[in-house]
């Protein structure tokens, strides 16, 4: 076993925003970022039955507040939108998986005795920006190319990054087509397969921002006979070597928010039987480092923290940090929820979706669901401790897991594993 | 402490490519860094490194940054120096059509690559290009 945490901690309540376009989407339309946390808040907060006076601190997880919201120190900001005014708060970065790093701060928090109740609360907005000079609800639309601009700098050294946006994230799909021996049709399949999956969950999540339609309807209005035969044309243009337009992540705006407590005083509280224990995490930062070796750096410390030694058995749901769709391939074998060379026929055959027998996140991934950097990592924690709860509905997984890996990443920079488990 | 990044960038107009030594154990730090990644060594002395590396993984850039944009389309390559650094910068030399990327250089990985000197805007930046 690894480093344990002092006392057991435990997720009580979770939320989170329909993710969609502050400008466009009517659930959310002419919110701010304060209007969207505060909203998932007030859903976990409900989940459990908690109010805000019952929690004692809180994280919030914003990835860029100064570059696309226009705001820094947001703790001060968001305390009193939250109801949490004079309360100790904090935020941190870690780009896409700030919102993880969040829990397990709040987790720790907790374990150390220096608080019980606390949220690990995170927004983003990167559809739109406020105007500077004028209420933060009159926005400019910010378009992809200039959020992907935005986001990527700072990815060190003096260098001035030469990566540039998501087009370029065909490296880990080649080299797993390389070493497992798939034609670029086969690679081109598994992929589209990996979008359509997400795409069958997402239709069935309200919240998912880019789902308004499965695949063979859209492909029936172009035209086509079968979705594979829409996924492989130039419907589905081709954006690199790999990656077509339906593989990328949707940028869209939200909020998620995850509220955890000591598990003994979940008990007293008549909270146990839909609480899910924190068993393990584990983070990893570096710069230029080979992407496997983070996930492998905190995939080790956060499975021996839980004691987990074999999660092909022990892990029956994962969550693949998919803002490139590859990653549902690597990052599933680098966890060893798959073996290696395993993962792609169970993309292909259907088997990860929702109703299969090795189901991935099924909010609809960053493709369907979409992807609001910060907030969509605490969205899926969100997510499956829906799952373990066998609360999920329609797209309810057949039999409720009882142990969940959530798989973050941050801008390649940082990576962060999250454990659930459900007694 | 020196000011790292000058010192290499300005080493890097006089074509050098130089990295930082680790005084204790010899690890080599391209591109440099004050603490040495393998011992926690402090003490460092600037080398000059071979600028032969391996190609592991490599990107098609169709959108890159603005400053960029009139290299782009370009190839991205993940590196591992010769001295054992991860290094990532533009490919040069990588000749294909998309689909062909695949069987035609990916299938041989890893390749062999050299690092040159690119001037940019009145900067000098290290690059990859492709040994063949």
């Amino acid at each position: 076993m690894g480093k344990q945490l002092a006392r057991s901690v435990s997720i009580v309540g979770v939320g989170y925003t329909p993710f969609g376009f502050l400008q466009s989407t009517s659930a959310i339309k002419d919110f701010t970022e304060r209007e969207l946390i505060s909203m998932a808040y007030i859903e976990a907060l409900q989940d459990c039955g908690l109010e805000a006076k019952d929690v004692d601190a809180f994280y919030i997880a914003q990835y860029m507040p100064e570059t696309l919201s226009h705001a820094n120190s947001v703790a001060g900001i968001y305390a009193d939108w939250l109801g949490m005014r004079m309360k100790p708060g904090f935020q941190m970065d870690g780009a896409c998986c700030s919102s993880t790093l969040t829990l397990r701060n709040a987790v720790e928090m907790v374990a150390s005795g220096s608080a019980n109740v606390v949220a690990s609360l995170s927004v983003e907005a990167t559809t739109s920006n406020p105007i500077p000079g004028k209420p933060s609800h009159i926005r400019e639309a910010l378009p992809t190319p200039e959020l992907w601009e935005k986001t990527m700098y700072g990815s060190d050294h003096g260098y001035v990054y030469w990566g540039g946006v998501p087009t370029s994230f065909d490296g880990c799909a080649l080299e797993y087509a390389r070493k497992y021996g798939l034609s670029m049709e086969q690679l081109d399949d598994v992929l589209n397969m990996a979008a359509y999956n997400n795409r069958r969950a997402g239709v069935l999540n309200p919240k998912a921002a880019n789902a308004e339609k499965t695949f063979e309807e859209e492909a029936k209005e172009n035209g086509f006979t079968t979705f594979m035969d829409y996924l492989r044309s130039d419907f589905n243009m081709k954006l690199s070597v790999t990656s077509r337009i339906k593989h990328m992540a949707a940028t869209v705006d939200g909020a998620s928010a995850v509220i955890v407590m000591p598990t003994e005083m979940a008990k007293r509280y008549n909270l146990d039987k839909r609480a899910v224990e924190v068993i393990g995490f584990g983070t990893a930062t570096a710069t230029a480092a080979n992407q496997n070796d983070l996930y492998l750096a905190s995939a080790r410390e956060a499975y021996d923290m839980a004691g987990i030694t074999n999660p092909r058995k022990e892990v029956d749901y994962f969550s693949p940090h998919d803002c490139l769709i590859g990653r549902q391939f690597v990052q599933a074998e680098a966890y060893g929820y798959f073996d290696e060379g395993e993962a792609w026929k169970y993309i292909l055959e259907g088997r990860t979706a929702y109703d299969g027998d090795r189901p991935y996140h099924t909010s609809g991934g960053r493709s369907s669901m979409g992807h609001a950097w910060a907030a969509s990592a605490g969205a899926e924690v969100a997510e499956a401790v829906s799952q373990m709860r066998g609360e999920c509905g329609k797209r309810q997984v057949k039999m409720p897991p009882k142990t969940a890996v959530i798989a973050n990443e941050g801008a390649g920079l940082n990576t962060n594993t999250t454990i659930l488990r459900k007694q | 402490m020196q000011p790292i990044i000058k010192m290499w960038y300005d080493y890097l107009d006089e074509g050098k490519l130089m990295g930082l030594k680790c005084k204790r154990c010899g690890t080599v730090h391209f591109p440099p860094f004050p603490i040495c990644r393998d011992c926690s060594g402090v003490e460092m002395e600037w080398v000059e490194v071979s600028g032969y590396a391996t190609v592991n993984e490599i990107a098609l850039v169709t959108a890159p940054d603005e400053w960029f944009t009139e290299y782009a389309p370009y190839y991205y390559a993940y590196a591992d120096t010769e001295e054992g650094s991860s290094f990532s910068s533009m490919l040069m030399g990588l000749e294909a059509e998309p689909e062909e990327v695949l069987d035609k250089y990916v299938r041989r990985f890893p390749l062999q690559a050299r690092i040159e000197i690119q001037k940019r805007d009145g900067y000098s930046y290290p690059v990859y290009r492709l040994e063949e």
